[in-house]
């Protein structure tokens, strides 16, 4: 059905996104902008997932972001890398999204409930403070993901976009609208933390 | 040669230094053991990253999109014609300008006028009368006219054939 969705118009399946001014609205505009988001919205949702954490949150990002996208598609140049556009709205999505909740603490959904009602796990992320945590968890995406987590949102976007997707540094800078050096420091420093949090799994690894 | 090169292990890992640094780092690596284990584990991290799971793609999430952005297309044109003005900056200020003119300038040209002294409307007759009373022993031709039209038809820029 998704496909279906996608294959609006007979836009579908072309190689490239040519449309005028004029086409650049209403259902012109909305299935050249999903022919482009059926190539990738795999790797959206794999950036968005590494970024927010969890599945609940990266859908909630990809909406968000895509919508944010959609609006300015405008402003979007055929020819140029669509994910790449879409992953530097949606690292500043996510770090808006980050910083409201930072303001306004938010009750997961799945957190134990009291017997007064009240959420016994009231922030997402805070059971993840003890390193603890981070060995006793059997699955390797588990603590990775859990290190990732624990990272200042923007030397986790850098690393994601670097070491995930395989983006390069000016590829980088150019999404996240930093300087390459800036990524280059960025880089380093969330690799460093990472290989301190992960030293335990490296190890390991690194034996096998 | 003895400094770590902790901070550089990054950059050589993406095969982003300069030659200079480079060989720094090489040569550093050869003799330093607690770099060599820094600069393994970065690699091993960097492989466990790209190793990771394809996170399952939502069920339903492309219609979800899908709905989302169908709603927005559906939205999108009532914002009107004021839409038009909102994307192009020049157009913006133009009309912010033109509002501000118009909420301060109006008001403040009707108090100028209330307030302003007004000047006294000329008197055309009274002037005429007092040309006549002054003029009644000076014909309109006086003597300057002849001198005037003489000088006049000998000047330079307007020479006779």
């Amino acid at each position: 059905m998704g496909d279906a969705v996608f294959a609006l118009d007979g836009l579908a399946g072309r190689t490239g996104v040519t449309f005028g001014s004029a086409d650049r609205s209403g259902t012109h505009r909305l299935a050249a902008f999903e022919e482009l988001l059926h190539r990738h919205l795999r790797s959206i949702h794999r950036v968005a997932y590494r970024l927010a954490g969890n599945a609940d949150d990266a859908e909630d990002l990809v909406q968000e972001a895509l919508v944010e996208a959609f609006r300015a598609f405008d402003r979007y140049q055929p020819g140029t890398y669509f994910d790449r556009w879409v992953y530097r709205i949606m690292t500043r999505t996510h770090i808006d999204r980050v910083r409201r909740r930072g303001r306004r603490p938010e009750t997961s959904l799945d957190a134990p409930v009291g017997p007064s009602g009240d959420a016994l796990v009231t922030l997402i992320g805070d059971t993840r403070d003890d390193p603890q945590q981070l060995t006793e968890v059997a699955d390797l995406d588990g603590p990775i993901q859990a290190a990732l987590d624990r990272l200042p949102e923007e030397f986790k976007t850098a690393v994601v976009l670097a070491d995930v997707e395989g983006l390069s540094y000016d590829e980088i800078a150019a999404a996240v609208g930093c300087p390459v050096g800036t990524v280059r420091s960025r880089l380093h420093r969330g690799r460093e933390m990472l290989r301190h949090a992960l030293r335990p799994h490296l190890v390991r690894r690194s034996r096998e | 040669m003895n400094e770590h090169v902790t901070d550089r292990l990054s950059a050589y890992l993406d095969g982003a230094l300069n030659a200079g640094d480079l060989e720094r780092v090489e040569a550093h690596l050869e003799v330093c053991g607690s770099c060599g284990r820094a600069y393994r584990e970065l690699q091993t991290l960097q492989q466990m990253l790209r190793g990771l799971p394809e996170p399952a793609m939502p069920e339903g999430l492309t219609e979800r999109v899908h709905w989302r952005l169908q709603r927005e297309t559906a939205r999108a044109p009532r914002r009107g014609a004021l839409a038009w003005f909102a994307v192009r900056p020049p157009f913006r200020i133009a009309l912010a300008c033109a509002t501000l003119l118009l909420i301060l300038g109006l008001p403040t040209a009707w108090i100028a006028d209330r307030l302003m002294p007004r000047e006294t409307p000329l008197d055309t007759d009274a002037y005429v009368r007092e040309y006549l009373v002054l003029s009644v022993d000076r014909p309109l031709g006086d003597e300057a006219a002849p001198t005037f039209v003489t000088s006049d038809t000998s000047t330079p820029e307007s020479p006779r054939p």
